[in-house]
């Protein structure tokens, strides 16, 4: 099973959101979907799970198009952020009117799951979702995505407002989760270092475009940060594929994404360091911006 | 509630608005008149529970058109509804509300059942679908242009407002409700105003279809 995204634009007046958006989700994978404010990563997210149209292109899951299809969106939940001003669609809802609609419309549904986690969250269930705080509405949108069992589950920001407790127990859960069922999850979050570990896959969106869609552990093994004197790291990067190069006066620093079987050895005046996740992000994503 | 018959329980709630405010009518007409009589009684129920009934149910179900779609429809479409399935339970509670209203207005009108009062209630069956399809197409672009959303929730208000200030002036000044539609030059022309009422419910079915089909959905 699985989800494609073919040529996907989405344009809001004269402005484009996505700028063609060709995307495969397979089926039991980890996806972290990482971008920057307004990069599209809502916008894209809500078009897989037909819940907004696209401008132009086709979403497919095994080859039959989403959208309008009662069959294909029954494996698919989008858990968005809920907007709790008191003009969005469930401001006047109980925590337990919300839960009673997922359960009569999403049909695998775990009750038990859905009981548990709202106990487990402390969750008041006669609260109403305007009273809640950001955490507390995080909370609610992740036990509808974890017990909604779809096969493909996106999350928008999960983790936003939530304490480094719950974070830590959402964590748990969705491997746990993940480890039982082999449901795919695609996850959208700016906290990249703390859910790095759980991304099988990281799709970078930027400014309306996927920059990279590749295996987590495969992108930070391929990728070293080269710094020292000036000469000498440009003998060791010549030829490679690199990345923001900084001059600050005779030393120089860039990263390097290796290929398939290229290797890099420091040698004198020379230091070659690890990256990690949000690092790889800041240097392809942060154009001007970046410190 | 179950998911395929959503747009039954919604009819059953209008209906329900309905029995309830034409049961506190009731009650206070017999407090009113400070007796109690089945026939008296019966009186009241040909009176109030006949075009009266389904004047507010159709109300009702415009006002509750304009909140389902400001509130559970999207939601609906989130927990993976097809906008296809969301609209025809739309349909089906306006229908639903409106015919049962008009049953139960025909079978409660007591010695009222004439051809005129035929005409009546069909006029002001389509004339309630007219204003609930007004509803939905302004719902559905609200969605999109939220102070759309407010004038249509102000104009049912409104309509409920006066009838309600309409009902208890009547009742204040006359302890009973006369509830006389000036209607009569219309149902001469009943047939034609009848074509106006279903052309138009039909165009706004059609556009506010066109509409939602690709609405954007924000929860």
């Amino acid at each position: 099973m699985k989800i494609e995204c073919r040529d996907v634009r989405k344009n809001y007046k004269k402005k484009e959101v996505l700028k063609g958006i060709d995307l495969v989700l397979e089926k039991g994978k980890i996806y972290g979907l990482i971008g920057r404010n307004g990069a599209g990563k809502t916008t894209l997210l809500s078009i897989l799970s037909a819940q907004n149209p696209a401008s132009f292109g086709n979403i497919l899951l095994d080859g039959r198009e989403i959208w309008e299809n009662a069959e294909a969106l029954s494996h698919i939940y989008f858990a968005r952020e809920i907007i709790t001003s008191s003009n969005s669609n469930a401001s006047g809802l109980k925590v337990k009117e919300y839960l009673k609609l997922a359960e009569t419309y999403l049909p695998r549904w775990d009750k038990d799951m859905a009981q548990r986690l709202t106990e487990l969250f402390h969750l008041d269930r006669k609260q109403r979702i305007t009273k809640l705080s950001k955490g507390m509405v995080s909370m609610l949108q992740i036990v509808v995505a974890l017990a909604s069992k779809a096969d493909f589950t996106f999350l928008d920001e999960p983790v936003s407002g939530l304490d480094v407790v719950a974070r830590e127990a959402f964590y748990r859960l969705l491997l746990e989760e993940f480890t039982e069922t082999e449901r795919t999850f695609v996850i959208s979050t700016h906290i990249i270092e703390e859910a790095a570990d759980i991304f099988e896959e990281v799709i970078f969106l930027h400014e309306g475009k996927i920059l990279l869609k590749e295996n987590t552990q495969d992108l930070l093994e391929h990728s070293v940060y080269v710094s020292g004197k000036t000469e000498a790291v440009d003998r060791l990067i010549q030829g490679k594929q690199i990345y923001c190069p900084e001059v600050l006066g005779r030393s120089k620093s860039a990263l390097v994404r290796l290929r398939e079987g290229e290797r890099l050895s420091g040698g004198e005046g020379v230091t070659l360091q690890g990256v990690n996740l949000q690092k790889i992000f800041v240097v392809l994503c942060g154009g001007e911006e970046r410190v | 509630m179950r998911k395929k018959k959503s747009w039954f329980y919604h009819a059953a709630d209008n209906l329900c608005g309905m029995a309830l405010f034409l049961g506190i009518l009731l009650v206070l007409i017999a407090v009113r008149r400070e007796e109690f009589s089945w026939e008296s009684a019966k009186t009241v129920i040909h009176n109030y529970f006949s075009l009266p009934g389904i004047v507010l149910a159709g109300v009702l179900g415009a006002f509750n058109v304009i909140l389902l779609y400001e509130s559970t429809e999207p939601l609906k479409i989130s927990f993976g509804c097809t906008r296809k399935q969301v609209f025809r339970d739309m349909q089906a509670m306006k229908i639903a509300t409106l015919f049962t209203a008009g049953i139960l207005s025909f079978f409660l009108s007591g010695q009222e059942r004439s051809r005129i009062f035929l005409k009546e209630l069909l006029f002001w069956g389509l004339l309630l679908l007219f204003l609930q399809s007004i509803c939905e197409c302004m719902s559905i672009l609200g969605m999109r242009y939220k102070g759309l959303m407010l004038v249509s929730i102000l104009c049912i208000s409104g309509i409920i407002g006066f009838v309600v200030a309409f009902m208890a002036m009547d009742f204040i000044k006359n302890g009973e409700i006369h509830m006389e539609w000036p209607i009569s030059g219309v149902l001469e022309n009943w047939l034609l105003w009848a074509a106006v009422f279903l052309l138009g419910t039909i165009l706004l079915v059609f556009f506010s279809w066109k509409f939602f089909r690709k609405a954007e959905v924000h929860i």
